[in-house]
């Protein structure tokens, strides 16, 4: 950044409404109880429930005593993924845990809340997918490798399983609709809430996408790192990409992004590692590893619109359900909320 | 925040080698490290050991196809995934199975970000079954591959061969990888800190284990180990015009024709070198080369009755006439090693005990030959002239780009023209990282070294490319 961008450009320096020292790597974060509660997964295998508000923990819950490794919420409930071949569906109004999911491997590594409740668990080479009361619908694999990902289509009919060579679509029940091959490793998936695109980061610096309709794909390449973090905007028109210290932005109105130019976001000066879409506009969250932590109007301007800088390599970020408020988590425990301008 | 990475040891070597008994003497052994251990599909650990966690070796290969840029996929998703628990564990061990080519475990550290910035490469150590090695070696690619790539070379179940088969297989590893360290072991039982701080690519310390194993020939072409102190001791040159063997007759005047061809222009002298040496074996005999070489580099002096042959000299005997005979001064009784430069048949030459011939307790060639039949070898180049930062990276890029498959390690420090830091260089396959390193010492001598260990390596092509990198 050059002078003339630290005088002018720089985002005002928002005080966080508060912060709190957890002192474990976060695995997940998510806003649940229609943002009342703010929800952190930890490595060692807690869920721990903060009052959103206050940042006051309320109740701390053993999900994994092995550990866990990564967590979703569909904003009433929250399903973690641990190293001892389970995944744990707590219920946060009540912190009662509802389910106890079996997995086909030790580490369940990824999970997914479909818009119906239902389920889906990564272990290993296997997928599983249950319903929201817990039945088990289907056993999905084994897949060519280790899956990296898993993301369902938004009617919740579908699920894209990225791995090593592109990605498998399943149906409900059970059936392979198609793949989408890719020879690459996938690392990332995200399914475009409009249901016309599948988007995947690869392990080879690009971001791949498909058009469900047709079936044809593209490719963005150029980034220095492999694309883990990306996140489609709440409408679909827009894919926000990680993979350097820049974030990308590629617009998918009208005919897509091929030949555009994409919107640049510089303020990190490492890695970005984690980004989040706000839940009725277009502003964007992202985290680096360089410990900062910002807050984008993508569309209005390329300099962030907060800009905290947190103890450690910022882990997950995350919206509240109003967009009133943004949260993050770094590698060392911290816990931040920034109230958005 | 820290920039501390994680140390990661790899740990190869072909099933029944002893890399299970490695691991487990390195999981229960008092070391103050907590280690989380990547063990293979076929590891036999108990998860109940700490952090044990199963990896299958998932092969991924690049969209653009090249092999260099092949990585464990299996290995990026596990440590990635350990970073969530950056408090259970400071060193990470990889066991890899005994066909694994180590190439993708060594360059995921370089290739993939993630991996690079968080962890370090600390060493690939490969336990090698002494009984049964020398099979593997000639039939299976891998073996070679796992003893080139190693920073340490475990010679386990020495128990089970004799001392001149352990001295034979460690030279067959060493003809491989001359920089490896080595070490001898029973049951895997080795200091456990010797192989979880390797500092694999740290080429001083590589070096200072074996300082001149960078000169790519010894300036002597055999030595004998005698046991001397009694009587009087001599150098005779010359023997064979006296020794009236008829039945070999032929066959020496045929030898001695063929090297008066050859070597015309040393025809009557031998160069020599006496040391002191601990014992008869190959391995002291190693270690006592490396002192032979440095004495060889003294300007030599030239033996007579007057000035006889004593330890340490480096010295010149000539044959004038048909024999000579040069006296030999043994200052205390023990074991010796004649370095000879040239065979001892060339020109005669034996070693007489009150003029009774003694022969040699152990006796060794050094002629190019000991080397010639590994394909994957090593070559190291040195020069004390400075380099060309920029012409030494277009050799080098142009160099991997067209030979990277075939070179496994890459290891340097060369010192730049006008650059007061050391240029230190590591690299596996195409991909080679360098650094600035430490500043030169004022009174240190600025010597450039570069080693290459690969199959089918052509010294004579990679020295012309380093030497046109000289400024």
């Amino acid at each position: 950044m050059g002078l003339f961008d630290k005088l002018v450009g720089k985002a005002a320096p928002a005080g966080p409404a508060w912060t709190r020292e957890l002192g474990d790597h976060p695995v997940g974060l998510a806003y649940a109880l229609g943002g009342k509660a703010l929800v952190v997964a930890t490595g060692a295998g807690s869920l721990v429930v903060l009052d959103a508000a206050s940042g006051e923990p309320q109740r701390t819950i053993v999900a994994h005593a092995a550990g866990a490794l990564t967590m979703a919420s569909d904003g009433a409930r929250v399903v973690t993924g641990g190293m001892d071949g389970q995944a744990c569906v707590v219920d946060v109004a009540t912190s009662a845990i509802t389910h106890r999911l079996e997995a086909d491997a030790d580490w369940v590594e990824y999970v997914a809340y479909a818009s119906d409740g239902s389920i889906a668990i990564a272990a290993g080479k296997h997928v599983r997918w249950y319903a929201a009361d817990g039945a088990l619908l289907a056993k999905l694999g084994p897949h060519a490798s280790t899956v990296g990902g898993l993301s369902f289509s938004p009617d919740a009919e579908m699920l894209a399983v990225a791995r090593y060579g592109g990605l498998d679509v399943w149906k409900r029940d059970g059936q392979k609709d198609r793949e989408l091959v890719w020879k690459s490793s996938i690392v990332s998936v995200a399914w475009q809430p409009k249901d016309r695109f599948i988007a995947a980061g690869c392990q080879d610096n690009a971001v791949h996408f498909w058009r469900l309709e047709t079936g044809d794909d593209s490719m963005m390449g150029g980034y220095p790192a492999k694309p883990k973090a990306i996140a489609w905007s709440h409408d679909g028109t827009s894919l926000a990409t990680g993979g350097g210290e820049e974030i990308v932005v590629w617009s998918f109105r009208g005919r897509g992004p091929e030949g555009t130019t994409p919107i640049l976001l510089k303020a990190h000066q490492k890695l970005v590692t984690a980004l989040a879409t706000a839940p009725a506009d277009h502003r964007l969250a992202s985290g680096g590893r360089d410990g900062l932590f910002c807050v984008w109007r993508p569309q209005r301007s390329e300099t962030p619109v907060v800009q905290h800088t947190m103890s450690g390599p910022v882990a997950q970020v995350a919206f509240r359900n109003d967009g009133a408020f943004a949260a993050a988590a770094d590698e060392l425990g911290q816990v931040v909320v920034v109230r958005l301008p | 925040m820290s920039d501390t990475k994680i140390p990661v040891t790899v740990l190869t070597g072909f099933l029944g080698a002893g890399k299970t008994t490695l691991l487990n003497r390195i999981l229960t052994e008092p070391h103050g490290k907590r280690i989380a251990v990547i063990e293979n599909e076929f590891g036999e650990i108990g998860i109940d050991q700490g952090l044990v966690v199963k990896s299958d070796e998932e092969i991924f290969e690049m969209n653009n196809g090249c092999i260099c840029c092949t990585v464990r996929g299996d290995l990026i998703r596990i440590l990635g995934n350990l970073m969530k628990r950056r408090d259970k564990f400071d060193h990470i061990l990889v066991e890899t199975t005994g066909m694994a080519d180590p190439g993708p475990v060594a360059q995921t550290f370089f290739m993939d970000d993630e991996t690079k910035d968080q962890f370090r490469l600390d060493g690939i150590v490969t336990v090698v079954d002494a009984k049964h090695v020398s099979l593997h070696i000639d039939e299976s690619s891998e073996c070679r591959e796992q003893i080139a790539f190693a920073d340490h070379v475990v010679l386990n179940k020495s128990d089970l061969v004799t001392s001149e088969e352990l001295d034979r297989v460690e030279q067959r590893v060493r003809s491989i990888n001359a920089l490896t360290k080595i070490t001898r072991t029973t049951r895997c039982a080795i200091p456990i800190a010797e192989t979880l701080d390797v500092g694999g690519f740290d080429l001083e310390r590589a070096l200072s284990i074996r300082p001149t194993f960078l000169a790519p020939e010894y300036p002597f072409e055999w030595t004998g180990i005698y046991a001397l102190g009694d009587g009087k001791v001599e150098l005779e040159l010359g023997h064979e015009h006296h020794d009236a063997h008829d039945h070999d007759h032929d066959h020496a005047a045929h030898d001695h024709a063929a090297h008066d061809h050859d070597h015309d222009d040393h025809d009557h002298h031998m160069e020599l070198v006496l040391l002191p040496i601990a014992r008869a074996d190959d391995v002291a005999l190693r270690d006592t080369a490396e002192q032979a070489v440095r004495a060889f580099s003294d300007e030599a002096r030239h033996a007579s009755v007057k000035a006889p042959i004593s330890p340490g000299a480096h010295l010149c005997a000539d044959l004038v006439g048909d024999a000579m005979r040069y006296p030999i001064t043994v200052p205390s009784k023990g074991l010796y090693a004649l370095f000879l430069e040239h065979a001892p048949e060339e020109l005669g030459a034996r070693v007489l005990v009150d003029g009774q011939p003694l022969r040699p307790a152990l006796e060794r060639g050094w002629a190019e030959g000991h080397v010639h039949e590994e394909s994957v070898r090593s070559v190291g180049l040195s020069t004390d002239r400075p380099m060309d930062g920029r012409k030494l990276n277009e050799w080098l890029s142009g160099l991997l780009q067209s030979k990277g498959a075939d070179l496994y390690r890459t290891k340097g420090i060369i010192a730049i023209d006008g650059f007061d830091k050391r240029y230190v260089f590591q690299g596996v396959h195409m991909l080679l990282d360098s650094t600035a390193d430490q500043k030169w010492k004022p009174n240190e001598k600025r010597v450039s070294q570069l080693v290459f260990i690969g199959k089918d390596l052509d010294r004579a092509e990679l020295e012309r490319g380093f030497m046109s990198c000289v400024k």
